[in-house]
């Protein structure tokens, strides 16, 4: 399993797997959802949203079917207020002391406030993965299937800790080992996650993920190089033309050509990379997938790359259409300039507003057009081998977390 | 109801994640489980029985056990009416009953009473400790630092000239250091300020931490004679003594946290915005105008300007501008000089002269009026307390 990547037809369960899976959704009543959810947050300036997440998820859980059995969400929404209101302890006075400091340090020249921001957003950085765990934690233990909860174990401050220090690693190596981040705080998460009392297990190899991952670290790297060369070969001219421009000197059409000598052919490397970072994802989530066991039950995910690519590809056309759209609505609409009776606070208020309709409404359809599609296609590729071994999964004793999930919400972690 | 109503279902029973095939009956004693031979093996209570989800069309209907996981699940659409016949109350969401609602109720007025509570009260009672606690080398930084920072936000405004200026013709300044030394006249320990102009359209004047006191180009067009420039100076100065800079800035800083709390966003970082925000919109307190005005009064009257000018100046702007113009960032949004403010002025100040001579000589005036004639792109150097 470690060097190969997973062949179908080993381990096939005897059911043809569309019958072990399904996600049956449907896109209409999903919108209407998070629509009425949009509006009742921005009207509640904020407070609705951890009700409005629970009824999102309410929704997911229900329509994902494994074995025919539906996961069922039980949650609450107070329960993430309550969550809620402790993060806002925890993080006050964090947040007021860093502000007191970079008040005490601020205009003081050199290293100083550069120090205190390091600290500050390294801090952040870690709290947010200790918070990664916490809100996964919360969210097994609200997942229940076949009236079996799911849970998770393992303490969020040792998750954070190899979250980190592989991190780290990755960061060094200039993103060179993101495959061992990835298996590490990936196998942290599956050992102790379990279903009932059944413990599941990763069987990942860092070093067959490393082999895809070069695709993307390749043209990452080789841009990189490139800007600091190209950077490095330039900085002669940019210098002069800066010494110009400080006396007075137009120099913008100059400077713009070389930016654009230095920037052109490291953009086009990076662009490319994403693209392909796109296949890698789905290679590492179908390799990551179909190593997990959970008791005598095996998970295999089949879903192909071809297939998120036209989604992503759709869902931004059809963004960049409605965008189109509305650009050009309001540039009809907008008055003549010089008229007097054109109010500029009116203008710029409605294409303020406009835009965050647009931010919005783009995360609707995000969810309805792509999220629903991709689970949908998850689901459709997902099979379970030895499913019987499932029914012998008991209920575990284990105590849950009375509140979920409050410093992942002020820290913005996750989707729904 | 009779007990002998069955339906078939699929029973999960919480414990193992088998699924049972079932047959339940619906009684008013509550619901009634036996295994396909006959045998009975659980019953469930009337008070405990919920529809976890509302029941769908042409979907099999969820019943559960409230408190725990156990769940039946049934085919036949009829049985949530048989249900509900027999259990009114198993129409309630799981766990999330009238009671914990009420809860949440409560828990928000609270929250909503103790967010009201610290932003009228505590917020501003510890930052006016903080703003006395902060030793005034720190103040002065914090101040050269903001002002390059509010100079440079105000020249990007629209209609400004993109490039931040501080005047610096020589008479000029010469004429806004009598103007100050008029302004303490007899004063026993002046507060050390560092008065200068900028050059920008709009009309503004303001005070930041550390003594620094700007007025604007703008402000000295508008202004007809020197005792209004006076007045205005006078009252930023009062804000100065009375610390009002630094109070709001920690102020601002208190508020934007919490509302970053609220809003769920918090990845810090609010001073720095805050610094500036503040310095153009928002006003400071009725109470820091009044005592701002108070020092002014004071100060016009011992150094025998009078309120005339100051008085003059606010009804003008009141005439001819209304806050709109130049968005917020205008002296009449950030010192409403409300009709209260403008009799309290007219009570307490003596009456100076109608022309508005008695804090400069004319020469003085039209030098005042022509600082931002040169300009530099650096903060004026002021020598410290000692040299002087």
């Amino acid at each position: 399993m470690d060097q190969t990547p997973p062949t179908p037809g080993s381990d096939t369960p005897a059911a043809a797997p569309e019958t072990q899976a399904v996600f049956d959704g449907s896109r209409w009543p999903l919108f209407r959802l998070l629509a009425v959810n949009l509006l009742l947050t921005v009207v509640t300036i904020g407070i609705y949203r951890f009700w409005a997440k629970t009824r999102v998820r309410r929704f997911f859980w229900r329509h994902t079917r494994l074995l025919g059995d539906p996961l069922e969400y039980v949650g609450t929404g107070s329960e993430l207020f309550v969550g809620f209101l402790i993060a806002v302890v925890v993080l006050l006075p964090i947040g007021g002391i860093y502000s007191l400091l970079q008040f005490f340090t601020l205009g003081t020249p050199g290293y100083l406030p550069l120090a205190l921001d390091i600290v500050y957003y390294t801090l952040i950085l870690f709290l947010i993965q200790v918070t990664i765990h916490r809100m996964r934690r919360y969210r097994l233990t609200r997942t229940a299937w076949r009236g079996v909860r799911f849970g998770l174990d393992g303490s969020s401050l040792r998750y954070a800790l190899i979250s980190f220090g592989y991190g780290l690693l990755s960061a060094a190596t200039l993103w060179l080992a993101y495959p061992w981040l990835r298996v590490a705080t990936m196998r942290y998460f599956f050992t102790h996650a379990r279903f009932g009392d059944t413990s599941m297990t990763l069987d990942a190899s860092a070093r067959w993920l490393f082999r895809r991952w070069l695709v993307v670290a390749i043209p990452f790297g080789i841009a990189t190089a490139l800007l600091v060369v190209l950077y490095w070969s330039a900085i002669g001219e940019i210098t002069a033309l800066n010494q110009r421009a400080a006396e007075g000197q137009d120099v913008g059409n100059d400077l713009l050509q070389i930016w654009t000598t230095v920037v052109w052919w490291p953009a086009l490397l990076f662009v490319a990379g994403s693209l392909v970072q796109v296949w890698y994802q789905v290679v590492e989530f179908r390799y990551l997938l179909s190593n997990v066991r959970v008791g005598g039950s095996g998970l295999r995910s089949e879903i192909g790359a071809g297939f998120v690519y036209g989604v992503y590809f759709l869902f931004w056309f059809l963004f960049f259409a409605l965008g189109a759209a509305l650009v050009g609505g309001a540039v009809a609409l907008a008055p003549e300039p010089g008229d007097p009776k054109a109010i500029p606070a009116v203008a710029a208020g409605a294409s303020v507003l406009g835009f965050f309709l647009l931010l919005a409404l783009a995360g609707i359809l995000r969810t309805v057009l792509v999220d629903v599609t991709l689970l949908k296609r998850v689901c459709a590729t997902l099979s379970i081998s030895n499913p019987e071994a499932l029914e012998r999964v008991v209920q575990s004793s284990a105590k849950l977390p009375s509140h979920g999930e409050g410093l992942a919400d002020a820290l913005d972690v996750g989707g729904f | 109801m009779s007990a002998d109503v069955r339906y078939a279902a699929r029973y999960f029973d919480g414990r193992t994640a088998r699924p049972q095939s079932v047959r339940i009956s619906i009684g008013s004693d509550g619901i009634s489980i036996y295994r396909d031979d006959g045998v009975f093996i659980a019953a469930w209570q009337p008070d405990r029985i919920v529809l976890p989800e509302r029941p769908r069309r042409d979907e099999p209907v969820r019943i559960g056990l409230d408190d725990t996981t156990a769940r039946l699940v049934v085919d036949d659409p009829s049985v949530s009416e048989a249900l509900l016949d027999a259990f009114p109350r198993a129409n309630r969401r799981v766990r999330t009953n009238r009671r914990g609602l009420l809860k949440i109720a409560a828990w928000s007025m609270g929250a909503i009473a103790s967010a009201v509570i610290l932003v009228l009260v505590i917020i501003p009672l510890l930052s006016e400790q903080l703003a006395r606690q902060t030793p005034d080398p720190i103040k002065k930084r914090i101040g050269a630092a903001a002002l390059e920072q509010v100079v440079e936000l105000i020249a990007y405004l629209p209609g400004e000239r993109q490039r931040a200026a501080y005047c610096a013709d020589r008479n000029g300044v010469a004429a806004l250091r009598r103007l100050e030394e008029r302004i303490f006249a007899g004063m026993v320990n002046p507060p050390e300020i560092k008065l200068m102009a900028v050059k920008a359209s709009l009309v503004n004047a303001f005070a930041l931490p550390g003594g620094y006191v700007v007025v604007t180009d703008g402000l000295l067009e508008n202004a007809e004679s020197p005792d209004e420039v006076a007045g205005v100076i006078a009252h930023e100065i009062g804000h100065v003594v009375y610390d009002h800079p630094t109070q709001a800035i920690f102020r601002t800083t208190a508020v934007s946290l919490l509302v970053s709390a609220v809003i769920g966003d918090f990845t810090g970082g609010v001073l720095i915005g805050a610094v500036a925000e503040w310095a153009l919109n928002s006003s400071y307190s009725r109470d820091a105008e009044r005592e701002a005005d108070e020092f002014a009064i004071t100060r016009l009257n011992a150094a025998a300007i009078g309120g005339t000018g100051l008085v003059r100046f606010f009804e003008r702007l009141l005439k001819t501008e209304g806050p709109e113009e130049k968005g917020a960032a205008n002296f009449v949004s950030s010192h409403p000089p409300t009709a209260e403010r403008i009799a309290r002025i007219r009570k307490l100040a003596i009456a100076g002269t109608p022309d508005g001579f008695r804090s400069l000589d004319a020469e003085s005036w039209r030098s005042l009026k022509s600082v931002c004639r040169k300009t530099e792109a650096r903060p004026p150097a002021f020598p410290s307390a000692a040299a002087k």
